[in-house]
């Protein structure tokens, strides 16, 4: 009985590594296509799928946003910090859209190097806190909201 | 000592006994916890300074997420052992969670979406964190399939049991989902740190809500364990007994 | 009162997610606690056969 269970055990623990490796190598291999998005440096760097609808994320860079004539039109720039693009967005945006909040938007590059946006999704990131306390932070000058993903 | 207890409750029997006392207890802690849980939330929590009062959700989501995983984490430890050692209570502990974690499951996705409208601007995203949870409802699904597909319940354990061991391996996957992918979801939260990412008058209806949430599994458990065993030992004198001493 | 019920315009998804939760949760314990009651009778019904 003893032996038994022990051969019970062996079994288990190797399929349990052996399934385990597969989804770790497989998670690998596909670790491109499981990103949700590129960053701006991708872009600039031509990392990015051409012909097809991509997504790429970012932090609104602080004042850059202009609001079109038309009133539906936004342009702002996109950044990781290290490069930044500009993205033109036709629509309505997420409440949560601000400069200096992260975002993710879906789109292609046109010809003059910026993003047309078809959707523009608002990122959030994991810090909780009543208006009071970011206030006072802020004062402080020890906030530091969104840094930067990916 | 141990060892003595764990075996005596692995006898179908004295589980029943043994677990019948708790239930009136841990329902009441469920009930205070729940009714505290779900009045700071609502009530007395303040708005978020970024997503205002929408972030209240949290309060319902982050609990049923957390559950989602721990539940599956009890049902992979239970098929194992219900592999190993061929342990009756071991099996029906791995298909009521599967049902419970389904559940749990459910409501932290649509919970999450119905959080993700309004903050994000989309109900849903194949972002490496929402995909993974849904792979996790899918995994409770089929085990809860195996049991009701399979009449003979030693050999739906014995494949449910290998389902829920390699099963598993998604749930740190869910957990550093966020970390080793990029996506739309926020990392996790910091609560063991030096600087919490949350605030404090948010904290606590949040554990209090989780600690609630932590107690309603309990108490939904054993009732659910308590059914199974009474419908699997329905032809044994103990249980005959006991329908005598009921009327 | 009136704040609460407004919340901003989200009122719909705070309450919905809340909502759903309770009532999931509600309805789960319910249904499996009177399930007990049809497993006794019919184990009562199998024995008396």
């Amino acid at each position: 009985m003893r032996a038994k269970r022990k051969q019970r055990l062996i079994f288990v623990v190797v399929l349990l590594v052996g399934f385990s490796v597969a989804v770790a190598l497989s998670l690998y291999a596909m670790r491109q296509n499981i990103m949700l998005f590129h960053t701006p440096s991708q872009v600039i760097s031509g990392e990015v799928p051409e012909n097809r609808l991509f997504r790429v994320g970012g932090i609104v860079v602080s004042g850059s946003v202009i609001k079109a004539e038309d009133g539906l039109t936004t342009e702002f720039g996109l950044t990781d910090l290290n490069h930044s693009i500009t993205v033109r967005h036709t629509g309505l945006l997420p409440d949560l859209f601000r400069e200096g909040q992260g975002i993710v938007a879906q789109g292609s590059l046109n010809e003059g190097g910026i993003f047309v946006a078809q959707e523009v999704l608002a990122k959030h990131d994991e810090n909780y806190m009543p208006p009071e306390v970011a206030a006072s932070l802020n004062k402080q000058g020890t906030f530091r909201p969104n840094q930067p993903q990916g | 000592m141990m060892w003595k207890f764990l075996h005596r409750l692995s006898s179908l029997k004295y589980f029943y006994e043994w677990s019948g006392k708790w239930i009136p207890w841990l329902t009441g802690l469920t009930i205070v916890l729940m009714v505290a849980g779900f009045y700071w939330g609502l009530f007395i929590a303040p708005a978020d300074y970024q997503q205002g009062e929408t972030y209240r959700i949290i309060f319902v989501h982050v609990p049923a997420a957390w559950m989602s995983m721990f539940v599956y984490v009890i049902m992979a430890i239970a098929g194992f052992t219900a592999l190993i050692w061929r342990t009756k209570v071991s099996e029906i502990v791995v298909s009521e969670c599967a049902v419970i974690g389904a559940m749990f499951t459910a409501l932290a996705l649509i919970t999450g979406m119905l959080w993700g409208k309004p903050t994000w601007g989309t109900y849903w995203q194949w972002d490496a964190r929402l995909t993974s949870e849904l792979i996790l409802l899918f995994l409770y699904l089929g085990v809860v399939a195996i049991h009701s597909a399979i009449e003979d319940s030693r050999t739906a354990s014995r494949l449910s049991g290998i389902l829920a061991v390699i099963g598993v391996i998604n749930i740190p996957i869910i957990h550093f989902s966020v970390t080793w992918w990029n996506s739309l979801h926020q990392p996790n939260m910091q609560l063991v740190s030096a600087s919490p990412s949350v605030h404090p008058s948010m904290l606590y209806p949040l554990l209090v809500m989780a600690a609630a949430f932590q107690a309603y599994f309990i108490v939904l458990l054993i009732i659910r364990m308590r059914n199974q065993i009474l419908y699997r030992e329905r032809r044994t004198n103990w249980v005959k007994q006991l329908l005598v001493e009921v009327n | 009162m009136q704040e609460i019920t407004y919340l901003e315009g989200r009122a719909l998804f705070v309450w919905g997610a809340y909502g759903i939760t309770v009532v999931v949760l509600v309805l789960s314990i319910v249904f499996t606690s009177l399930r007990k009651n049809k497993i006794l009778k019919e184990i009562k019904q199998a024995l008396e056969q």
